[in-house]
């Protein structure tokens, strides 16, 4: 079932619903007053016909030479014409009336003795005869009314009726595009609302003040809603900075201590040597650990914002792969860029880049030997930033799970010694993503991996 | 849902349609109950009177078209017709409608008719006052109407008119003067 | 033997710097609080201080505001957030370095060092900046009328090292390992604040600088 509007549903309803009524209703009283008008107009004509024909008798009995006469003034009275027969020979007629106007039929009848009546179409034109026999006088009175007037009131009342109808429906129509908004337009607020929201404006809240109940319900539990998951977001990333916060303190003073006892070293036995060296190691493990859960944890609950700038992307890439390796004492692969680059500018923040930078030149280091290079080129109208390393490479069913979390590939797994948390791909993906950009895992020209950042490229932006 | 209205919508076209029409004639003549029918008209006899129960017929009278021939003209007499009631008719002269029409009598108005009687199928007619008086062709026509109209109701071989009992002695069409006016004679004066 | 002041508030990690730094030769003077610490610098004047951002009562900011009112000694400050903001605000409060915990302790030890090792470029010449008069022999900037303007060591050096520069720009790196000895450690927020501090202090229109000039790409540069 393919989507429909509801506010052309309820349009529709309303107007059809109207259309319906008003026709059912202009339909029946039609049929009523219609009937009504036909019955009244026969049952009149028939009296005026029985008046006339006493006329006649009268007239026939007292003075018969004045039955044209007066047959003519019945005409002019009733707007009928009127004939007399006697014997099947018509006796007299009103000067408008033609003896072909009564079918043999009807004159049969009333000749037989039986007052009758018929509604006959004749020519297109829709006449009334009725006939009295007036046995005592041995005629057929026949009297030819037209139904003029009443076809003309008829269609008349049927113009009106149909005009109510279609002012009713239109009105109906009217009525629903009011209740259509009515009803859709609260609706039509909250999934704007609701949008903002997912955006991350999280200060959009409904305006109450609407005067339907059901809408003002809706609107209540939508601000509530939102405000608890305000709060929710919010705790978590109090939870995240706390907790982060918390973790910092021992853990900078079992750094410190461990360096202390690394300076007295020589006052320690062999054996205490040895675990301290352990020790020492393993807390840089621990440390690294403890950074990358929290970098994820904050990054999960936005607890950090970016702060993006628009920085000259060579320069960036030279430091934070400077940084990178002096920090690990590694060795600095060479930064290359292409020709094809003029001062590319990304809009990224600097301090999570570093971040990324470091992780990828130290998965180079754990995994690889070491990067090899990192090479920035132009790539579908992006920026890429290469980290190439020379090692084995990262085979095709691993390159796209390779950066979930959690995640330790085969080369991990065979170099038994290293130890990485599976986050540090992760992060970097979620920090790139940030940026607005991708990352994916290639082979790098030295035949091992590549691992290439696509940034879209900046505008010029002041200093 | 979407069914149920497309019925509906079927339905009331259907409604609208059967009102729609304006007068419907009746298919058979109708019936009309006799005890529906008021002033006794349908009694045997007229209210009233005596068990008085009339018979009429139409008698052409002859009375002259806009062209100046004789033409007939119905009058409703009762029947069986008598030759007083038709005369007394004619002189009555056209009907107002007729009349509008260019239709003339050639009687002089005011004449009155004092006897009327049939004997042996010749018309006796006695009016008060003669027909002297009438130019030559307008009496020719009188004669005329009164010859054709009795012609009819009995007169088959002709009439004599006389004056307060007096034969009169007229002009017939072609031109001799006589007592008796026989019917033959003034067919040329009809139209066509 | 260096002194040097450490304001922490956690007993441990307070306890395992002194440990670590008197391990290194160096003196330590100990504070809990920002309010000790002020106080204690005031008796022993230290020649280095390391200020935890997070303190009771009177703030990390607020206690390098202190400490930079009276002396130019190289301010560290270390925090537990590594934001921008923080970052930023420590830097404006008058510290010369930043550190986050937990750190690399070697690390934190040869900033330290390289803060005390640092000198103002003596051999320079005195040069006029607009209305100001910089003088290295002497380590001072004076205004046209007399007043003399207060800049910290590592403002002054970063001043001179442009000026040395002879309107050549410096890079980032550049005046990271110059101004301030680091060879692999500090990032370019180091120097852009300094840059802003020193641009309030001695451009006329701070918003548009004529003599500081950002170079973009490349770095910054003094045009005399």
């Amino acid at each position: 079932m393919a989507q429909r509007s509801l506010r052309l549903r309820l349009l529709f309803t309303f107007g059809l619903g109207a259309l319906l009524l008003s026709a059912l209703f202009a339909a029946l009283t039609y049929e009523g007053v219609h009937h009504q008008l036909v019955d009244n107009l026969q049952q009149a004509d028939l009296h005026q016909s029985f008046e006339n024909a006493e006329i006649v008798r009268s007239t026939l009995y007292t003075s018969p030479p004045e039955l044209a006469s007066e047959l003519n003034s019945i005409e002019h009275a009733t707007n009928s014409t009127v004939l007399v027969e006697t014997d099947n020979e018509w006796l007299s007629r009103s000067a408008g009336a033609s003896s072909s106007d009564v079918p043999k039929s009807i004159i049969a009848r009333v000749a037989a003795g039986n007052p009758t009546a018929q509604i006959l179409n004749v020519n297109g034109q829709i006449i009334f005869v009725v006939g009295v026999p007036i046995p005592a006088v041995e005629t057929q009175f026949f009297e030819v009314y037209t139904f003029n007037s009443l076809e003309h009131t008829l269609r008349n009342l049927m113009l009106v009726l149909g005009l109510g109808a279609l002012a009713t429906s239109l009105i109906g129509i009217s009525g629903g595009l009011w209740v259509a908004r009515r009803t859709v337009r609260p609706l039509e607020r909250v999934s704007v609302a609701a949008a903002a929201i997912a955006e991350g404006n999280l200060t959009t809240r409904l305006e109450p003040a609407h005067a339907d109940l059901e809408v003002q319900q809706l609107t209540d539990s939508f601000n509530e809603m939102v405000s608890q998951l305000v709060d929710r977001m919010e705790r978590d990333s109090r939870f995240a900075s706390d907790v982060s916060h918390e973790l910092r303190s021992p853990l900078t003073t079992l750094a410190t201590t461990a360096s202390v006892l690394q300076q007295h070293r020589s006052e320690l036995s062999p054996v205490a040597q040895e675990s301290l060296d352990l020790l020492t190691a393993d807390l840089s493990i621990f440390q690294s650990l403890v950074e990358d859960l929290l970098e994820m944890a904050r990054s999960d609950a936005d607890a950090v914002p970016l702060v993006i700038e628009t920085v000259p992307a060579v320069e960036l890439v030279r430091q934070s792969v400077r940084s990178a390796v002096r920090r690990h004492g590694l060795s600095e692969p060479p930064v290359e860029v292409a020709s094809s680059l003029e001062d590319p500018l990304i809009s990224v923040d600097r301090r999570r880049f570093e971040r990324v930078m470091t992780n990828l030149i130290d998965n180079a280091h754990r995994y690889a030997g070491g990067a090899t290079a990192v090479r920035l080129d132009d790539e579908l109208g992006q920026l890429a930033v290469n980290v190439d390393d020379a090692g084995p490479g990262v085979p095709l069913d691993e390159r796209e799970v390779i950066f979930d979390r959690f995640f330790r590939g085969r080369a991990a797994h065979d170099r038994g010694g290293a130890r990485g948390t599976g986050l540090g791909l992760a992060l970097v993906r979620d920090h790139v993503q940030a940026f607005g950009g991708s990352i994916r895992v290639l082979e790098s020209p030295e035949g091992g991996a590549r691992f290439q950042i696509l940034l879209p490229f900046a505008q010029e932006a002041p200093s | 849902m979407r069914r149920l209205r497309g019925v509906a919508l079927i339905g009331v076209a259907a409604l609208l349609l059967a009102g729609c029409t304006l007068v419907a004639p009746n298919g058979a003549p109708q019936y009309i109950a006799r005890s529906k029918v008021p002033f006794g008209l349908l009694d045997p006899t007229i209210p009233g009177t005596n068990n008085a129960r009339l018979r009429f017929v139409a008698q052409p009278v002859y009375i002259i078209d806009a062209s100046g021939h004789l033409a007939p003209s119905s009058r409703v007499v009762p029947s069986p017709p008598k030759l007083s009631s038709v005369i007394a008719q004619l002189l009555l002269g056209p009907l107002p409608i007729e009349a509008s029409a260019g239709y003339t009598s050639a009687l002089p108005k005011g004449l009155v008719l004092l006897s009327a009687d049939v004997h042996h199928e010749i018309g006796y007619l006695d009016f008060a006052t003669t027909l002297d008086g009438l130019s030559r062709s307008a009496q020719i026509l009188a004669v005329g109407q009164l010859v054709l109209t009795a012609f009819d109701v009995g007169a088959t071989r002709g009439v004599v008119i006389r004056a307060a009992g007096v034969t009169q002695y007229l002009l017939n069409p072609s031109g001799v003067r006589t007592g008796l006016f026989a019917p033959q004679n003034f067919e040329s004066l009809l139209n066509g | 033997m260096p002194r040097i002041l450490i304001v922490e508030d956690d007993d441990h990690i307070r306890t395992a710097l002194r440990l670590m730094f008197e391990g290194e030769g160096f003196d330590v003077d100990e504070a809990p609080s920002g309010e000790i610490g002020v106080a204690l610098f005031s008796r022993m004047a230290s020649d280095v201080a390391i200020v935890d951002v997070m303190l009771p009562a009177m703030t990390g900011f607020q206690t390098c505001e202190a400490l930079r009112a009276t002396s130019d000694l190289p301010i560290v400050i270390d925090s537990a957030r590594d934001e921008t903001a923080d970052v930023v605000l420590g830097l404006e409060s008058g510290a010369d370095d930043y550190v986050t915990k937990p750190f690399v302790p070697e690390e934190l030890l040869a900033r330290v060092r390289a803060h005390l090792r640092r000198r103002p470029e003596k051999s320079a010449v005195a040069f006029q900046l607009g209305e100001l008069r910089v003088v290295p022999d002497e380590g001072v900037v004076r205004h046209r009328d007399g007043t003399e303007l207060h800049l910290t060591s590592t403002e002054f050096r970063l001043l001179t090292h442009l000026a040395a520069a002879n309107g050549r720009v410096l890079s980032r790196e550049d005046l990271l390992e110059h101004v301030w000895g680091y060879d692999y450690f500090g990032d370019s927020r180091l120097v852009d604040v300094h840059i802003r501090r020193l641009r309030m202090k001695i451009e006329p229109d701070p918003a548009n600088p004529t003599y500081l000039v950002t170079v973009r790409g490349t770095g910054y540069k003094l045009v005399i």
